[in-house]
């Protein structure tokens, strides 16, 4: 491949964009600087859009994309074998079968876990697609029990994969996981790209099946990008009809507005002014306390950490400092500030990225804290003892929270979490409704504590059920001990 | 949720705006549905269904084996379909 080409995209896009698209592209990369011109042509630039693509699952769509707008010949992109999709798959350790009745669908059930059962079986699919299943030859070997945490490409989930491809024109294919809808987007193991089963099945398909696969890309949609004309721009925040874009561009009305990088920083929906340190809002509708609580800021310096993240070290009057740091995109991923007591309404309430939070010294925390705050990771707040309503609704992968002084939570809070397992506040003795409902449905929270006072029926039928968890794991932990 | 509206329908194929204009084309088998799905009919979905890597989708009723326990009217794999002026609930099955 082109070296110079290479650097190029690794200069605008990143890393890992570069080395994605020298993974996915060897084809294109024959021909110079087409694509390069393609990023450039079809993505604004951006530092993080391999990642992007990864974390969405979105690689397979983008190279159909980009191989699309090429305008090659299919035949100069898929590597055609010359062997059958029977042949290939035998090459990967399958054997193939194609469906052409109800019946030899439902022979595979007896594969999956009766809680895991594919809706294929529930009948009927036969009328809108093609159905093929491909069985590991060691599929007996291969035992659920043994897989306790299910990951979509693991040995177990790939052992026993149907490929489908609708009869509608378009022969769109997916391909469905033998742990189905345990593990997240089991429709499209492999990425739905038959290349990742093994290289040249795509063509195989073609030439044997006739499944052509027809990509509309006029359906093209990246989370966290917004197309304009045909070019994809990546956004942090989305409030009303604004879209706080990554470096410093703001989208509205379709139309693209870039602060220069020299005096501004627009971090999600908030613009620093770097001469002043000052903090403002574009769109001064916006409610969000977080503005009040930089208020005494005087002056701010920048420091670059590793992976492209900044920290802004802010000095206030009363001679402290509040620390934000921001990505690669310009988005806040964490806010260390030990300077105030109190908590306003809708605090980041929009900042979907915050990954950290810190602020020692709060107490009382109004409502809409961290609202969206999808992505939070760790949250430290030793003395808070309230919180309001909403706080941490949309919070999803919290896994540990600790407040040894919290005494009253309301409604809501953090009610959408499924992934919590330690929840600590031995002084909570309030909380409002649907109080960490999510987490009291999934099974995964190990360690709950709250105050004995409490008297919330749900809280009290959690305790009870972890501590029959832990008699049942160790005999040795005496009724009522709550502990690991 | 955002709120879809059914501009055309081609077999299983139903071609959808949001409020915004922006359009999907999503292939949608719908189960054990009494009425029959319009043009104008709305679908509204959770937006992390749009982030799906897929457009193939299927949905049936709440109660069902397949597709997981909705938990929320904020489940992401919880949606409303509004047949005329008949709102129903329906959840997405996977496989």
């Amino acid at each position: 491949m082109n070296n110079s080409e290479y650097k190029k995209i690794k200069k605008k896009y990143g890393e890992n964009t570069a080395k994605l698209c020298r993974r996915i592209f060897p084809t294109l990369f024959e021909h110079e600087g087409l694509v390069f011109d393609l990023l450039f042509k079809y993505f604004e630039p951006n530092h993080s859009l391999g990642e992007d693509l990864e974390k969405y699952d979105m690689i397979t769509v983008f190279k159909n994309f980009i191989f699309d707008k090429s305008g090659l010949d299919k035949s100069q992109i898929y590597v055609d074998t010359g062997k059958t999709p029977t042949e290939l798959l035998e090459e990967a350790g399958y054997d193939l079968y194609e469906c052409k009745t109800e019946e030899e669908i439902q022979y595979f059930k007896k594969y999956y876990a009766s809680n895991e059962s594919l809706c294929t079986f529930r009948g009927g699919r036969l009328d809108d697609c093609y159905v093929f299943f491909a069985v590991k030859k060691d599929v007996d070997n291969i035992r659920r029990d043994d897989f306790l945490k299910p990951q979509r490409q693991d040995e177990y989930g790939t052992s026993v994969i149907s490929i489908q491809f609708t009869k509608d024109g378009y022969c769109t294919l997916s391909i469905k996981n033998r742990y189905n809808h345990t593990v997240e987007n089991p429709d499209s193991t492999f990425s739905n790209d038959l290349e990742n089963i093994i290289p040249g099945l795509t063509k195989a398909f073609e030439n044997y099946y006739g499944m052509i696969q027809k990509i509309d890309y006029e359906n093209l949609s990246i989370p966290f990008y917004k197309q304009i004309d045909d070019k994809f721009y990546k956004f942090n925040s989305r409030i009303s009809d604004c879209y706080y874009g990554a470096n410093n561009l703001l989208i509205k009305n379709d139309k693209v507005t870039k602060f220069p990088p020299e005096q501004y920083i627009l971090m999600d929906y908030f613009l620093l002014d770097l001469k002043t340190g000052k903090i403002s809002l574009y769109d001064k509708r916006i409610p969000d306390y977080f503005l009040n609580s930089m208020s005494s800021v005087n002056g701010v310096k920048v420091e670059k950490i590793q992976g492209g993240e900044r920290v802004l070290h802010f000095s206030t009057d009363s001679g402290g400092n509040i620390d934000i740091t921001i990505d690669k995109s310009n988005s806040i991923i964490g806010v260390v500030n030990n300077e105030i007591e109190e908590v306003g309404d809708y605090f980041l309430a929009g900042c979907q990225n915050i990954r950290y939070i810190e602020m020692k010294n709060v107490k009382h925390v109004k409502n809409h804290f961290a609202y969206r705050s999808d992505a939070l990771e760790a949250i430290n707040m030793p003395n808070v003892e309230s919180f309001g309503n909403y706080c941490l609704h949309n919070n999803l992968g919290i896994q540990e929270m600790i407040f040894p002084k919290l005494k009253k939570v309301g409604d809501y809070f953090s009610d959408l979490n499924c992934k919590m397992d330690k929840f600590v506040a031995p002084n909570l003795i309030e909380n409002g409704k649907e109080f960490l409902s999510n987490v009291f449905k999934y099974r995964y929270l190990q360690y709950f504590e709250i105050s004995d006072l409490n008297r919330d029926p749900k809280c009290i039928k959690q305790i009870d059920i972890l501590k029959y968890i832990h008699n049942e794991k160790n005999d040795n932990i005496g009724k009522g001990d709550r502990r690991k | 949720m955002i709120k879809l509206v059914i501009k055309k329908i081609d077999g299983n194929n139903y071609f959808l705006n949001d409020e915004d204009d922006n359009e999907y084309r999503f292939h949608i088998q719908f189960y054990d549905l009494d009425k029959e799905v319009q043009i104008g009919d709305r679908l509204f979905v959770n937006k992390r269904l749009l982030e799906s890597p897929t457009y193939l989708f299927s949905f049936g009723p709440l109660v069902s084996d397949y597709g997981r326990k909705v938990l929320s009217i904020e489940d992401p794999d919880l949606v409303a379909l509004v047949i005329g002026d008949e709102k129903i609930y329906l959840k997405r099955y996977y496989g």
